[in-house]
């Protein structure tokens, strides 16, 4: 059995609305081994992103964390000092945005915002980090990178900017790297690109890949595992095979299914009815009951517990032997 | 386009702005009622005299004969004679101009010293007590007329305290006060935008970056938040000199300092034309020169903007 490297335990997050605190996170656990890739798949405003920056401290200020751990490599997270933290973040633990064209600091050059890392956390010097910021951003795709590193991010292209992220957040050779819709502003064509290099970064540095993401397809290509996110709560867990030939949740049925594949000449996309719920205003029992199509008289009044259906796969369904 | 036409340009457009400003303010000394005929001949004097007088300074000419008799005389560098103290303009403003630069000089720093280090506070401290406290502090000095605040001052440090001289020149020191009064209503408005502008930096998704990097509060703050957050003031800077030479009219004249404001202010009380249109004319230029400045120095500091104006092309 690998180690764990991450360990979400009921971990409870809300932004604070003029209408009250809306939990976006909801009483999620999680668990990372070290060198998987883990999906984390859900609809836009599931709570996936928040999951993902809350790991690293670094939600907005209108955002509390309610309760639960955060155990990286043994630590809790949400207990560190200010100076802990920083030494973890960049070093042992990074983040690739979903936005790359906002990500990067208009004033300074490409290069120089890459070796701040290494001058930050490894003691080197200007004239070294630099150096090998450029390795670093030629090792990332980015052609001609002694050149380009003394450009501004805004000469780059939108995948030339994630591209720079990605270097900026690798230097360091960090064990969990966590990426949050690192394609989802960019062209598919480069979207493919940027995958690639996740992958081959990880084969490279062996590290633990946490990847946010929306689409189906890329937890297909990328992942070991995966998590599904509805409305502020993981409903299933497994390894992606098996979720994918046998999926036991109708969420997790239903994302699949829509998927667009052609089956004969009249293919047509299936759709999963309805939309996510206000999270002012839950539905009773298991979230999902309004669109599902098992929903019982269970559904409504309890909610579903996780459950393990076999050793690595777990389900918050009450039917979910009825669906796989 | 390089920097160098780019700044050309910038200031060959400058020069209709300064001579529009001059016809404006001639044709305003014309339409004003008064004669400074009568100023400086005095009321024992027949008509003929006066008539002679007229003549004499060119005064018996249709206006726009008179500006450009002006005109003339500008682009070869003579400003012309003041008509009360019979001295060359360009003499009378170079007597005067390093009192008001000077002035203009401290209050400059005094305000954007306090504005952008309070600013930067109030923006850490959003939220908090302090930020409410600073922010209504702010708002009150804003409202200070500086005149008032400048007679306040005058009677605190120069009767009461005795520290500083109350009024003219004796030194450096007696520019504290005049200073001040310019500087503290000055500083609030630096103060509100470089609290806004941080405030706004510290949420962009590059600062969430810089943290994700993990470099030092430090670090964060000043090398990446900071050093976008201060550029509009910056740009402020340079739009706020032509405001303060209008501060330093009435500052100057409150405190009896010899500078520019001062001798703008008596001149346009006696109707010396020549001197106002002559310190007029530096004002203007003063203020395509630094406006002028003020995009270069973004220019510097932004490298988007130095690639539509320079660099890049």
């Amino acid at each position: 059995m690998p180690e764990k490297i991450l360990e979400v335990q009921n971990l409870k997050v809300c932004y604070e609305t003029g209408r009250g605190c809306v939990k976006a996170v909801d009483d999620v656990s999680l668990t990372i081994f070290e060198g998987e890739a883990f999906c984390l798949v859900g609809e836009t405003g599931c709570g996936k992103s928040t999951l993902a920056l809350s790991i690293p401290r670094l939600l907005p200020p209108n955002s509390r964390v309610l309760d639960g751990r955060i155990l990286f490599k043994g630590k809790d997270l949400l207990r560190v000092d200010d100076s802990e933290l920083q030494r973890i973040r960049g070093k042992e633990m990074a983040i690739v945005f979903q936005n790359p064209m906002t990500s990067l600091n208009p004033a300074y050059r490409v290069g120089y915002q890459v070796a701040e890392v290494p001058v930050t956390h490894l003691g080197m010097s200007w004239d070294k980090a630099l150096t090998s910021a450029v390795n670093q951003l030629s090792k990332v795709g980015i052609p001609d990178a002694g050149i380009r590193a003394r450009d501004y991010p805004h000469v780059y292209s939108g995948g030339m900017k994630q591209r720079s992220m990605i270097a900026m957040m690798t230097t360091c050779k960090p064990s969990l790297l966590i990426a949050d819709e690192p394609t989802t502003a960019l062209d598919v064509t480069i979207q493919a690109q940027i995958l690639k290099l996740l992958h081959s970064l990880r084969v490279e540095y062996g590290l633990t890949l946490l990847l946010i993401t929306h689409n189906f397809g890329i937890v297909a290509e990328v992942c070991d595992r995966v998590g599904v996110m509805y409305s502020g709560k993981i409903v299933e867990v497994g390894e992606v095979t098996e979720i994918f030939d046998n999926p036991l949740h109708p969420y997790t049925r239903g994302l699949i299914e829509c998927v667009a594949s052609r089956r004969g000449s009249k293919a047509r996309l299936n759709q999963i009815p309805g939309s996510l719920p206000n999270p002012l205003n839950l539905p009773s029992g298991c979230r999902f009951h309004p669109r599902c199509p098992y929903t019982t008289y269970l559904c409504m009044k309890e909610e579903p517990t996780m459950t393990e259906a076999t050793s690595n796969h777990s389900v918050a369904c009450h039917n979910y032997k009825a669906v796989g | 386009m390089g920097l160098l036409s780019y700044t050309t340009k910038k200031l060959l457009i400058g020069i209709p702005v300064v001579f529009g400003v001059t016809i404006i303010l001639f044709y305003i000394m014309y339409s004003l009622p008064g004669d400074p005929i009568k100023l400086i001949a005095g009321e024992r004097v027949t008509p003929e005299r006066v008539e002679e007088l007229r003549r004499a300074w060119g005064l018996d000419q249709p206006p726009y004969v008179q500006y450009f008799y002006w005109l003339s005389h500008v682009v070869r560098g003579d400003l012309g004679v003041s008509i009360v103290t019979k001295q060359p303009v360009s003499y009378l403003l170079m007597q005067r101009l390093p009192y008001t630069l000077m002035l203009m000089l401290i209050s400059m720093l005094i305000s954007y010293a306090i504005g952008v280090s309070i600013g930067i506070v109030s923006a850490l401290m959003k939220g908090k007590p302090i930020d409410g406290l600073l922010s209504v502090t702010a708002i009150v000095s804003y409202s200070i007329p500086g005149f008032w605040l400048g007679l306040m001052l005058m009677l605190v440090f120069g009767y009461y305290l005795r520290l500083l001289p109350i009024s003219g020149y004796e030194g450096l020191h007696s520019l504290l006060i005049p200073a001040l009064s310019l500087a503290l209503p000055s500083s609030a408005a630096v103060m509100r935008l470089m609290r806004a502008e941080m405030i706004e930096v510290l949420n962009e998704d590059y600062v969430r970056t810089a943290w994700a990097k993990g470099l030092p509060r430090r670090r964060v703050l000043v090398v990446h938040a900071l050093r976008n957050a201060v550029l509009p003031v910056v740009v402020m800077l340079f739009l706020d000199i032509p405001w303060l030479i209008g501060g330093a009219v009435v500052i100057e004249t409150l405190f009896a300092l010899p500078g520019m404001g001062r001798l703008l202010y008596l001149s346009i009380i006696r109707q010396d034309y020549a001197v106002v249109q002559g310190i007029v004319l530096i004002i203007t230029i003063l203020t395509v020169v630094f406006n002028t400045l003020g995009d270069l120095v973004v220019a510097a500091l932004d490298p988007r903007v130095r690639v539509e104006k320079g660099e890049g092309m």
